[in-house]
């Protein structure tokens, strides 16, 4: 399916209104959903590269807080500018990639999951006890220095475009990498690894790339959340239910292995988590998960190809030659 | 030239030899048959060949180059084609899944979708090019493994009982498409169990049995060979008439 007047008409309509409204609503719990809903976006979206190839990472928590403490780190001991930190960031994600990838030459399917999981673990007690870089679990907190050039803002509208940005930039290059030679490779791999090899096709490759450009997107995510929230802690930036299994969780709801099936579970799920942590976690610490655990099984029951197996066929009838 | 050569080649399975001592060549341009029993080895022979497994010993040559180590995706690149038995399509579309193996050679995507229209087209597969394969007929499918392995651009093609499973309408109409491979360069190496289809295609014929290769020659030497109607044919016959 090419892009065609339809599919720019669509996004113009939908992209308008995004753009406008940080000048309409100036509350900032408003702002702050839909900042929290592009985020989730991009980062499903990142976690959605290796699904391609049908590798499911439950430790993408690894390469976000990676990118968070580098950019961090270089920011308040040592005074770099969060934009050139952003190179740094990134490169220390794709080094975190590159160890995943070593297990990956073994592992395969729910091994390499778990290895994912270990991997962030692991990573969030190096945080803990790292304590001179790491501060531990006192945590890091970025001063307030107005200004971009130190990324922090008075108010929530420069963070609003710049995850609505990262929202787009991942969306994109997720359908880029889709619509290649690589794409076709990664899902081959994920149908039949034996025929697809067979078949020319170095699935080792294919899935080790399709990984680095996950962990450098994820990386880059961390980057900007941790200037966005200011302060920096092993156990929220490594936190294994807000940034390995949340990810996970809208790509499976909304459709993994597909470019809208993300953006569709980080629409989704994102406003209902806030929603239920602030109802349901209330009455009961933990209550909030049981209604995502119930909402993962029926969907994984009921339409386990996610919410985007029932919308795209309504768009295919029209647009198939 | 032989462009494929396996010298004593064995490959066993916790204790059950599937090959034994394999050796053979494959000329240039041949059209050669293997048949044998269920169980002959004759599928672990092609995995043997197309990379999915390594010989415990012996070593197989392509071009006169020593390909043992070789992993099954090289191999495909340098020119060995295979097809699966139980075909073995992705959930793409049809024109897709031909793309696949075109765009190990080339990342250009429309030149790649040319090529797999192409292939479409001597597959008899255009009409199909957006069908899914789950939603196909077994004879449909069976081209659509076919037409992959085609796309791969092989000197030595490996079909692995692609008439199986065909009536005899569907298996007649098959042959041609064999013989035209064949006149088009390429070297073909298949598995059969349909004897009609066998011996009316191939120039020569190897015979499998436990694993051992009992037998070669033509299909008429290879028919009247007393160890191979003794030991199996018979059976095979039986089979196909099943």
């Amino acid at each position: 399916m090419r892009p065609n007047k339809i599919h720019v008409m669509l996004g113009a309509a939908i992209l308008a209104p995004l753009l406008l409204i940080p000048f309409f609503f100036h509350s900032n719990f408003v702002l702050h959903m839909y900042t929290l809903v592009f985020f989730y976006i991009a980062l499903t979206a990142a976690w959605n590269i290796p699904a391609f190839g049908g590798q499911i990472s439950l430790g993408h928590a690894s390469f976000f807080g990676i990118g968070a403490y580098t950019g961090a780190i270089l920011y308040v001991k040592y005074g770099v500018s969060p934009w050139i930190g952003l190179p740094a960031a990134i490169g220390m994600s794709l080094l975190g990639g590159l160890i995943l990838n070593l297990p990956l030459l073994r592992l395969r399917g729910p091994f390499f999951t778990l290895a994912s999981i270990a991997f962030a673990e692991v990573l969030r007690m190096v945080a803990i006890h790292w304590r001179g870089l790491t501060n531990g679990s006192v945590g890091i907190n970025i001063p307030f220095r107005l200004g971009w050039a130190n990324l922090t803002f008075q108010s929530g509208k420069p963070f609003y475009y710049i995850f609505l940005c990262l929202a787009l930039l991942t969306i994109y290059l997720s359908y880029r990498i889709r619509h290649s030679a690589m794409g076709f490779h990664l899902r081959a791999g994920a149908s039949d690894i034996e025929a697809a090899q067979a078949l020319g096709v170095n699935t080792s490759r294919v899935n080790f790339i399709a990984l680095m450009w996950s962990a450098a997107l994820t990386g880059v995510l961390g980057h900007f959340y941790a200037f966005y929230m200011y302060v920096l802690e092993p156990g929220t930036l490594f936190s294994l239910p807000l940034f390995s299994l949340q990810p996970a969780l809208n790509g499976i709801i909304g459709g993994m292995g597909t470019i809208w099936g993300p953006v569709i579970g980080a629409v989704v799920m994102t406003p209902l988590g806030e929603f239920l942590r602030f109802y349901l976690g209330t009455i009961h610490q933990g209550l909030n998960y049981v209604v995502y655990g119930l909402v993962l099984i029926a969907t994984v029951r009921f339409i386990p190809g996610g919410v985007v197996s029932i919308v795209t066929p309504l768009f295919r009838r029209r647009g198939n030659r | 030239m032989a462009i494929l050569e396996l010298n004593h080649v064995s490959k066993s399975f916790g204790g059950l030899i599937a090959v034994s001592e394999v050796s053979f060549q494959v000329q240039q341009g041949e059209i050669v048959g293997l048949i044998g029993p269920n169980g002959a080895g004759k599928t672990t022979l092609f995995n043997l060949v197309s990379g999915i497994y390594r010989p415990e010993s012996g070593t197989v040559s392509f071009e006169g180059r020593d390909i043992t180590g070789l992993p099954s995706y090289k191999r495909s690149l340098i020119g060995i084609g295979r097809t699966f038995q139980v075909v073995r399509p992705f959930e793409m579309t049809v024109v897709e899944n031909i793309m696949v193996p075109v765009l190990a050679h080339t990342r250009n995507m429309s030149r790649a979708e040319a090529k797999a229209w192409e292939v479409m087209e001597i597959m008899g597969l255009s009409h199909l090019a957006y069908a899914m394969p789950g939603s196909l007929t077994l004879v449909q499918r069976k081209r659509i493994e076919v037409a992959r392995a085609l796309a791969t651009g092989p000197k030595l093609l490996l079909l692995d009982e692609v008439l199986a499973g065909l009536n005899p309408t569907e298996v007649a109409e098959n042959l041609p498409l064999i013989r035209r491979l064949r006149n088009s360069g390429l070297t073909i190496l298949f598995i059969e169990h349909i004897m009609d289809a066998l011996m009316a295609v191939s120039e020569r014929v190897l015979v499998m049995d436990q694993g051992l290769l009992i037998c070669s020659g033509t299909p008429e030497q290879v028919t009247s060979d007393a160890c191979v109607i003794k030991a199996y044919l018979g059976e095979e016959v039986s089979d196909a008439v099943d």
